[in-house]
């Protein structure tokens, strides 16, 4: 027998003796709903927490190397980026002329590392509603903490990479640690979790109407990709013919988070890598990640009726 | 008068049939301006009002919207009209098991399904052992989900559910899998529920489930809600529905339309048949234990012979439960025109649709003349809860020892 709870009641999802409606003013419901979206990340943070192990876990199961996996694959990319770029291609700063060839190196895997994160989270949570489809339909929970928890899981994977790196490239004596620009990772994870949530609530709602959001996205993120410093570097000086496009750089979100990441690893960061400060930058990225969210929110919450019919 | 724990009022969902995809996509791009989908009714117009601690049962053909009526509840589901409002924490066991994940354990498994119930995993630490210990599934607990049997899958889901405590209990299909001990386990534990006060909306096929749980029940069909009463009430007109449509399928027409047969030239005839309560009135409809009477009339060409009447009830699934004759009981029935009546002081019937069949036969009852069906069906209701054919009189002495 179950003994009665001692502890306080559940907490249920419809606690309240609220009337739904089905006809309640569409504006009013809409931004209610949209409203509720942080709130409810907070609250069920335990449900995104544990869904975002879950991910983890599924995803090294079954492999001999396992945990190891996370370090040992950045640690290839970056062998891979230093020796062709850095050394064959000879792609360099101006700035570091004093033979440190690993700055192309460090630069370009931080690029790839930090955005190979948002856009595996991006289109992997762009199919975060429709690929759980029978959890919606059968339980009243928010859906919004599925795209988050693949995020998280994500971006976690992101950092063992980094702090892999990070080790080894300093006791290799390649790279030297970070400086006190560190202290800023905790933040800037933060905001681009919570950008690409913005923009997988937008993409996750509309491809649970039409499906044909994932193909789109997979186009997307790879224009997006070339449009964002990863495996260029945005200065006049190292690539003449960017120059017309350097100004457009402002409005691209992901400059910004690519800046910051670099910017907070880099301890020798070459000047002419950064049209902005880490400051500057980490501000552009705050105010994307809430225009993302905000949009997000409010786009999932003309949908979010609809979802459990769709998927 | 306490507020109701569940209502509905003008109740309504309905999904989208698109044509194409490209029609959804023109609907979308225009911003639901262009519609390019007809709506699908699945339920329309319920309205609905349990007080707390009552118990509904929804009965009614696959497809009629019983699930959808249970997932608007459950709040899984936005209506598309209407309201509805439930006070208090709800839980379901919606399709059992349906949302385990399979490579995780029962344990693994019993957190996630507590934090999706909203509960926090200090609460669901609390409520392991006790889960674990109803499920009956011992060292299968740490093992993944997909080495489960269905009977295991859901006694896992009914435990976690039954752990929740909640104001209200929605449960869809639930005793159809498992074995007889743990099935009777789950009825023991929402019978328990219900005590407790629990509000409870039952949608099964078992009309036997349903008599036994619920005081109330609402028959639903083609999305719309056919009948809502006393449970009693409701799952016998579905009971004796269901067994019609059955047999309209299976014998393509069949009884209640007078004198069948052929009857020779000459032969002895039923003029008419009547059921009555026991005050003389026509009746359709009866308790069960109500006294009624039969009466018959005839014409017979050949007055000189005898003859023997016959009386019989046969339950719509061709079960003949009874039948009598003047013969077997040493009437003399003899004439030109007749009247005879025959009088039932208690019908034991217990609830269903009966045809009442005449015969008529020689006077040793050998040979039979005719069979003629009273055009008005028979229909008995019972307020018990017990189940078959008829009610034995009866009374219980139990004796026990120890504790």
């Amino acid at each position: 027998m179950v003994p009665p709870s001692s502890s306080t009641p559940p907490v249920a999802h419809r606690a309240s003796a609220e009337w739904t409606e089905a006809d309640a003013p569409i504006l009013t419901r809409t931004l209610g709903r949209a409203w509720a979206v942080p709130g409810n990340l907070v609250r069920h943070r335990a449900l995104w927490l544990a869904g975002a192990r879950r991910e983890l876990s599924a995803r090294l199961s079954g492999t001999v190397l396992g945990k190891l996996w996370p370090v040992l694959q950045p640690l290839a990319l970056f062998a891979v980026y230093y020796t062709l770029f850095a050394r064959v291609f000879g792609m360099g700063f101006p700035s570091q002329a004093d033979g440190s060839d690993a700055a192309t190196g460090v630069y370009l895997f931080l690029g790839v590392v930090t955005w190979s994160a948002f856009a595996e989270s991006l289109t992997r949570g762009t199919l975060a509603f429709t690929e759980r489809g029978e959890l919606l339909k059968r339980a009243a929970f928010p859906a919004e903490v599925l795209p988050l928890q693949t995020i998280i899981a994500q971006q976690i994977l992101m950092l063992v990479g980094l702090a892999a790196f990070v080790a080894v490239s300093s006791l290799a004596g390649i790279w030297p640690l970070p400086g006190a620009a560190v202290i800023c990772v905790p933040l800037i994870f933060v905001l681009q979790a919570l950008f690409t949530l913005g923009l997988c609530l937008v993409f996750a709602t509309l491809h649970a109407l039409l499906r044909d959001t994932q193909h789109f996205v997979g186009v997307l993120a790879t224009l997006w990709m070339f449009a964002t410093p990863i495996f260029w570097i945005p200065s006049a000086a190292v690539l003449p013919g960017v120059e017309p496009f350097l100004p457009w750089l402002q409005w691209n979100p992901m400059h910004a988070f690519v800046s910051c990441w670099r910017q907070a690893l880099m301890s020798q960061a070459p000047s002419e890598a950064f049209s902005a400060g880490l400051l500057e930058s980490m501000l552009h990225a705050t105010v994307w990640a809430a225009v993302s969210l905000c949009s997000g929110s409010f786009l999932f919450a003309c949908g979010a009726r609809r979802l459990p019919d769709e998927v | 008068m306490r507020e109701p724990a569940l209502e509905t009022q003008q109740l309504g969902k309905s999904y989208r049939r698109y044509r194409s995809s490209a029609h959804k996509a023109l609907e979308l791009a225009s911003l639901g301006w262009i519609r390019g989908h007809e709506p699908f009714w699945a339920l329309r117009d319920v309205t609905l009002s349990l007080a707390p601690g009552a118990a509904l049962g929804l009965i009614g053909r696959n497809g009629a919207g019983k699930s959808t009526l249970l997932r608007l509840l459950a709040g899984t589901s936005a209506p598309s009209a209407g309201r509805l409002r439930v006070r208090g924490p709800v839980a379901s066991l919606l399709e059992l098991g349906a949302g385990f994940h399979l490579d995780l354990t029962g344990r693994e498994n019993i957190f996630l399904a507590g934090l999706l119930l909203g509960l926090s995993p200090r609460e669901m630490r609390e409520k392991e052992s006790s889960i674990a210990e109803f499920s009956e599934l011992g060292e299968f607990l740490d093992q993944p989900v997909r080495t489960y049997s269905s009977g295991m899958g859901m006694r896992l889901g009914f435990a976690i559910a039954a752990s929740v405590e909640p104001k209200v209990l929605l449960i869809d299909e639930v005793f159809a899998v498992g074995d007889q001990a743990f099935q009777k386990k789950c009825v023991d534990r929402v019978l328990e529920f219900r005590k407790r006060g629990t509000t409870l909306v039952l949608c099964s096929h078992s009309l036997y489930d349903v008599r036994q749980i619920c005081d109330q029940a609402a028959w639903i069909d083609a999305g719309r809600v056919r009948a809502l009463g006393p449970a009693v009430d409701v799952t016998n007109d579905y009971a004796s529905f269901a067994r019609e449509s059955e047999r309209a399928l299976g014998a393509g027409g069949g009884m209640g339309d007078g004198a069948k047969g052929n009857r020779a030239p000459g032969a002895p005839q039923v003029l008419g048949a009547t059921v009555q309560d026991s005050a003389g009135q026509p009746v359709q409809e009866i308790e069960s234990g109500a006294g009624i009477q039969v009466e018959v009339r005839w014409r017979d060409p050949a007055p000189q012979r005898g003859l023997a009447i016959g009386v019989g009830f046969m339950r719509q699934d061709r079960t003949l439960v009874s039948a009598m004759g003047t013969h077997l009981d040493g009437v003399a029935v003899s004439g030109a025109n007749g009247r005879a009546l025959l009088e039932l002081p208690k019908l034991c019937l217990l609830a269903g649709t009966f045809d009442v069949l005449i015969w008529l036969f020689d006077e040793n009852g050998v040979h039979r003349y005719e069979e003629f069906v009273v055009p008005e069906r028979l229909v008995v209701r019972a307020r018990t809860k017990e189940v078959g054919l008829v009610r034995l009189d009866h009374r219980w002495r139990v004796e026990a020892e120890g504790s």
